[in-house]
């Protein structure tokens, strides 16, 4: 009986892949963003509002990831340039994507023709925390209705985020949402993060966003 | 719910370096989880038990080892493990911290014959 020291990383292998699918989206000069939220906050609404307010002058991919359906992709279908559908039932992982879901996706994808690619995970708060796809930027969607206690249930995932939406801003008159409390509890967490209140319903606030995201791809 | 993954992924990387070592036998398997990750060993082990059929890992123990969330106050940068649900820095008070340490997940060492 003997012991071997092996001290290697279980996620290891998804790192890898991830890293590979990031200087795939590098070579493309093309950004690369993962959208995550618990079910219902409005990922699939989120990205029809960005592709409305950038289609202009950018030409964008959307991985959507479900466990089962096609009723995201159908919704986006129209707009993007591409779309490609994950479904996780089945798969090893079923409660997010991981690296290779999104390197057999972008096999499938016009890469070279796309400026930005929008990922839409699974709903869940917990498990994409885990899996790094090799995107560039990790945004975060809480709506008013989710509670402003959200970020001391699940603090990993809010300590990541790049950039926070708060969708369902219309509602803050019928909901008891504390703006301030909230952006405090992640700022604690989260020193960099940047917040943006919106309404995907109403429009109001997806202008900032779409201007803030335009940036970040400019600087890349 | 993502363990099954986790548990083809930590079979795989002992098989490998079982082959590497050229033993024959692996008996126990001691792998780090870090408090804050959302893997559930049980869940790990009742995948292992199915999953490690006819490979080399076969009936392996399977030891888990948690390592406590520890934070860091970005005014004063103590280290700390913090005791209530409220991640306050005991040494200045202050709110604002980075997560040091608890989202570990790694295989550490194995045992062999």
């Amino acid at each position: 009986m003997s012991k071997i020291e092996i001290i290697q990383g279980i996620l290891d292998a998804n790192e890898a892949t991830a890293t590979g699918n990031r200087a795939v989206f590098d070579k493309n000069d093309c950004l690369a963003v993962n959208v995550m939220s618990a079910p219902g906050a409005g990922k699939t609404s989120f990205i029809l509002r960005t592709i409305e307010a950038l289609s202009a002058d950018t030409r964008i991919g959307v991985i959507e990831g479900d466990v089962v359906s096609t009723v995201d992709a159908e919704k986006v279908h129209d707009v993007a340039q591409a779309v490609i559908q994950i479904n996780t039932k089945g798969m090893p992982e079923s409660c997010a994507l991981v690296a290779d879901m999104v390197h057999v996706a972008l096999q499938r994808m016009p890469i070279e023709d796309l400026d930005l690619v929008l990922i839409e995970n699974v709903g869940n708060l917990l498990c994409p925390t885990e899996f790094d796809l090799g995107e560039h930027l990790k945004v975060v969607i809480t709506s008013t209705p989710e509670g402003h206690d959200k970020p001391l249930k699940y603090p990993v995932i809010f300590a990541q985020a790049d950039a926070l939406i708060i969708n369902k801003a219309d509602l803050l008159p019928y909901v008891d949402f504390d703006m301030e409390e909230f952006t405090r509890t992640v700022r604690n967490l989260n020193a960099s993060v940047q917040f943006f209140p919106l309404s995907c319903k109403t429009g109001e606030g997806v202008a900032e966003w779409a201007t803030w995201l335009r940036d970040q791809r400019q600087r890349r | 719910m993502h363990e099954y993954g986790v548990t083809e992924s930590i079979i795989r990387i002992v098989e490998d370096k079982a082959k590497e070592a050229g033993v024959t036998k692996v008996t126990s398997i001691h792998i780090v989880v870090g408090a804050l990750t959302g893997f559930v060993p049980d869940c790990i082990r009742f995948y292992y038990d199915t999953m490690s059929k006819n490979t080399i890992a076969e009936g392996a123990t399977l030891e888990f080892e948690e390592l406590p969330l520890r934070l860091r106050c970005r005014s004063c940068a103590d280290v700390f493990e913090p005791i209530t649900r409220e991640w306050k820095c005991p040494a200045c008070g202050a709110p604002e911290i980075d997560i040091e340490g608890g989202r570990e997940l790694y295989i550490k060492e194995m045992e062999v014959s």
